[in-house]
């Protein structure tokens, strides 16, 4: 499932990310990062895990997507990689076709997550660089993805994705994963649909009535069914 | 503040504990604790298609063309869904527009004409649209194919073109959608009133659906029948893909007599109501026979990034064929020779004076008209980043052609007979022995071509700025052959700035302007000679639109609220009040209309929805007139004076609420304050509120019933206004629906 959440950052959130991007951080490789046959696909850089400026941005972004219900609601998260931050522009400007390592150590806190959803969030609006659309390949087809600073996508880990070059300006994100409670896909599609249903039943009808906690009690049940803690 | 916030189940159960996924405990927002932190609200808006029908509320609207949010648009709309006509049976457009704040009606012209927005006539300039293209004047309208209706208050020619000085208003048609949905509904009511309408939705393709609205409706009222069937089919294909098509026809023909009007007595200024609202004193032979027979094409073409570009091309014909009795009490002091003799001795001048043997004259009120339009409109409405800068950009042209033929006074050589306050409904029939009228011909076309671009400066801030020019051109022509013509190369500017801090408030300052062609208004009397001051060949009226306002979203994104302040002003010299049809100098110049907006439409609990709207005028005057006090000091509104028709306060408030599963009940207020006739300023029509109320049993999945009762405590009151008489407002009617849903 791809899914476009708008607006997860504020506007004096986003600007407060920009300026500790833009002011003195330390970019480094983004080599440093991948595995080894992404090596040869990735050409950009990311910010300093370790810097002070990533310490904030991190927290910044945990804070963001943990008020944000639709991510919750669709990736059911049961550990959130530590967000990492990128930068294509110049010479290192493109990432190609890859998909995720399945496991990842996130250093903060310390433990392995396993890559069932990846996330990027945009920093840059589309009109402040050409090029570096997310590429995702998706059974029903390639889907480009260029959002508005400040808003995220949630797509599959197990897809098959690049960033195509920038050729001006420069493309900032944030990403990162989530390993969900729910590990299949399909199975987090049909909660993430029922969720969105009974919310507009929920705001029809009230939350007293009679079907509405009933398919409360269903979608619960099924979560029970299916998650893992 | 906004809080307990409808949020998905996942995170409801999932944001409690989620801190120790971030290093750092979130900073709380300045100003604010830790526990203060909301929860933003989710938003999932019910698919268009269905809101009209599931909601008082609207979120997003046609009305500035192109489809707009309505926070985006800087001046007040008030949207009436199908789910409120649906609720309070408002089958008439009228009685729409009778639950909308602000408007009011001139008596006696029978059509849809003479209604009145802020004071300012909305028909006569042909401020009424259906489909964002101007609908056709002279017909009844009916509401059975109407998804809904927008209200769009304060000058608006840059959209519009030609009108507009109070506002327009849009019926939206019910357009197929991809669902297999079908409702049928029966009404019956007092004045042996029933009702069938039918709505079908029904997906034919892939991407393709058909929908019917049909409607037959048979209404005795007590003697002002009426006899209505409307059907509309309408094939849509590709619909919501790139490429989406629409072919539709719209038929609707009404039957019946006209209530004219109803005689008053004046008491220390005030209008003092005679006789039962119910009481019908026209003949039998009296007929109000209109029809509205159209066909529509459409194209929406729509590209990347929510632009489009749709086109619209309409044809239709429009007619009207009226015989009516202007009904007063028989003068027989100084009325004419044969009121002398109907009623010797009778002058009524108090209301003790009424009684059955009250002697009723009846004069004969014919208008016949016919009109042919051809309309094509093409909107171009599209996002883009140039400049570095966020662009909305609407641009567009639309044209209009109109074959009309008129003649609005067509009684020749009728004679109607004298009848008595107790025999309402006598069945006395007068042949009709006009023969073929004669008719003024007026053929118009306009074309306009306009722009606007809203331009995002900084992420809360855009500037709207927008202009239109319209080449006006008509031609006139009386029976005898004297004809004239003229064209108008007219410009329309509009713009605005909206601050939207949040998702939830937007607010706005908007100025735009409008105009109205003289060949609107006098099309029918291309005078010539001495009289020059009803000739057609006037340059158009102008007015200008200023408002300042906000609009938020409350209750949990349940309901939106809308605040606005207005200052409307007429400032053309023309020496004639275009919003009357008489001949007779009434107005000049200039004159305001200052006030307040409110609108809230929405549900406040999950439960407990409601739709209210107020419109406050404390400020409106004559500010510029050449009308000379009359001798007796009553006469025509002169300078210094309020216009007529203009309620300091007037307001709707609709309210229901889900006592039981099953069980919803509604009530409903409507209010007009005081006013007075236009053109006559001593004669003062009282305030009144009326009461309505509905229970609504949901038997099943597929069947409800519903009780309505409209005008609880059978009030008597002055609805309509002319300057020597007015008509009643409904009685109380009780009206039991049977509708089904499968």
């Amino acid at each position: 499932m791809l899914l476009r959440l708008k607006n997860v950052l504020t506007r004096e959130e986003l600007a407060t990310a920009r300026s500790l991007l833009e002011s003195g951080a330390q970019w480094v490789d983004g080599r440093s990062s991948a595995g080894g046959q992404a090596v040869a696909r990735k050409n950009n850089e990311q910010l300093a895990q370790d810097s002070d400026a990533s310490r904030r941005l991190q927290a910044l972004v945990l804070n963001a997507v943990q008020r944000d219900p639709l991510f919750f609601s669709a990736a059911l998260p049961r550990k959130i990689f530590n967000p990492l931050f990128n930068r294509y522009s110049g010479a290192s400007n493109h990432y190609g076709a890859h998909i995720d390592g399945a496991v990842l150590h996130s250093r903060n806190p310390s433990q392995w997550v396993r890559t069932d959803i990846s996330c990027t969030l945009f920093l840059a609006e589309p009109d402040e660089y050409d090029g570096g659309e997310l590429v995702i390949q998706d059974p029903q087809g390639e889907q480009r993805i260029k959002l508005p600073a400040g808003d995220l996508m949630l797509y599959p880990g197990t897809t098959l994705h690049q960033v195509t070059p920038v050729t001006r300006g420069a493309r900032l994100a944030s990403f990162f994963w989530v390993e969900s409670m729910v590990r299949g896909g399909e199975q987090r599609r049909l909660l993430f649909e029922m969720d969105m249903a009974l919310l507009k039943l929920r705001n029809a009808l009230g939350e007293q009535e009679p079907s509405v906690v009933q398919l409360t009690g269903t979608y619960h049940n099924l979560l029970r069914m299916w998650a893992d803690t | 503040m906004r809080r307990q916030a409808a949020l998905p189940l996942g995170a409801l159960m999932l944001a409690a504990s989620v801190s120790a996924w971030a290093q750092t405990t979130p900073q709380p927002k300045s100003g604010g604790t830790g526990a203060d932190q909301v929860l933003p609200t989710v938003e999932v808006k019910a698919s268009r298609e269905n809101e009209s029908k599931e909601s008082f509320r609207a979120t997003t609207t046609t009305i500035g063309k192109g489809n707009q949010e309505l926070r985006d648009v800087p001046q007040s709309v008030t949207v009436i869904t199908e789910r409120l006509m649906s609720d309070r049976n408002l089958d008439d457009f009228r009685d729409v527009l009778r639950n909308t704040a602000g408007v009011t009606f001139q008596a006696g012209e029978t059509g849809e004409e003479d209604i009145r927005l802020r004071g300012f006539s909305l028909g006569q300039a042909g401020d009424i649209y259906s489909d964002g293209m101007r609908d056709g004047t002279l017909y009844e309208r009916d509401t059975f194919n109407v998804d809904r209706i927008d209200v769009l208050k304060g000058s608006a020619s840059m959209l519009f073109g030609k009108g507009s000085t109070g506002g327009v208003v849009n019926q939206v048609s019910k357009q197929p959608f991809l669902t297999n949905q079908n409702e049928v509904s029966y009404t019956v009511g007092t004045g042996q009133d029933n009702r069938l309408t039918g709505d079908f939705n029904v997906v034919t393709g892939e991407n393709a659906a058909f929908r019917l609205n049909a409607m037959v409706q048979d209404a005795d009222n007590w003697g002002a029948e009426q006899k209505k069937q409307g059907v509309a089919p309408t094939f849509s294909w590709g619909i919501g893909t790139r490429d989406e098509f629409s072919v539709g026809l719209y038929y609707l023909e009404s039957d019946g007599r006209p209530l004219y009007n109803h005689p008053w007595v004046i008491n220390n200024g005030h209008i003092v109501e005679t006789v039962p609202a119910k009481n019908y004193y026209g003949l039998a032979s009296d007929h109000l026979n209109t029809s509205a027979t159209y066909g529509t094409i459409a194209y929406t073409h729509r590209f990347d990034q929510n632009s489009q570009l749709k086109t619209q091309l309409r044809h239709g014909r429009y007619e009207r064929d009226l015989l009516a009795s202007a009904v007063g009490f028989c003068n027989g002091v100084t009325g004419n020779a044969s009121q002398r003799a109907a009623c010797p001795g009778q002058q009524i001048v108090r209301l003790d004076q009424v009684n059955d043997n009250t002697v009723l004259s009846r004069a004969p009120k014919g208008r016949i008209g016919v009109s042919d339009t051809t309309q094509l409109t093409s909107d171009y409405s599209g996002n883009f980043i140039w400049g570095g800068l966020k662009h909305e950009l609407l641009t567009g042209v639309d044209f209009y052609q109109e074959d009309a033929k008129r003649n609005n006074a067509f009684t020749t050589g009728l004679t109607f007979p004298f009848t008595k306050v107790g025999t309402p409904n006598d069945g006395a029939t007068v042949a009709d022995t006009r023969g073929n009228p004669a008719f003024n011909t007026f053929d118009a076309r306009d074309i306009g071509l306009y722009v606007q671009d809203m331009v995002s400066i900084a992420p809360t801030v855009k500037l709207l700025g927008g202009l239109r020019f319209d080449r006006f051109t008509a031609s006139y022509q009386t029976p005898t052959g004297t004809s004239n013509e003229r064209s108008d190369n007219l410009w329309s500017p509009r713009v605005g700035a909206l601050y939207q801090p949040s998702n939830w408030a937007s607010y706005y300052v908007s100025y735009g302007t409008s105009y109205n062609t003289s060949g609107d208004a006098y099309q029918f009397t291309p005078t010539f000679g001495n009289d020059q001051r009803t000739a057609a060949n006037t340059p158009p009226e102008k007015s200008r639109n200023f408002e300042v306002g906000g609009k938020w979203d409350l209750f949990e994104n349940r309901a939106s609220l809308g605040v606005a302040a207005f200052y409307s002003e007429k400032y053309n010299e023309r020496n004639l009040d275009p919003d009357t049809a008489s001949t007779q100098q009434l107005l000049s110049g200039k004159r305001h209309a200052a006030g307040m907006e409110f609108n809230l439409a929405g549900r406040i609990t999950p439960k407990w929805e409601v739709f209210f709207n107020h419109t406050w005028i404390p400020d409106a005057k004559i500010d510029e007139s050449n009308q000379v006090l009359a001798a007796n000091g009553g006469g025509a509104q002169v300078k210094g004076d309020r216009p007529g028709l203009t309620p300091k306060n007037s307001g709707s408030l609709w309210t229901t609420y889900l006592v039981m599963p099953k069980l919803r009940l509604g009530a409903g207020l409507t209010y007009r304050g005081e006013q007075n006739p236009e053109g006559s300023r001593a004669v003062t029509a009282d305030s009144f509120v009326v009461a309505d109320a509905m229970a609504e049993y949901t038997i099943d999945q597929t069947w409800s019933a519903k009780l309505y009762v409209s005008n609880l405590t059978d009030k008597l009151y002055a609805d309509t206004l002319y300057r020597g008489f007015y008509a009643p407002g409904s009685p109380r009617r009780v009206q039991l629906t049977l509708k089904a849903a499968f």
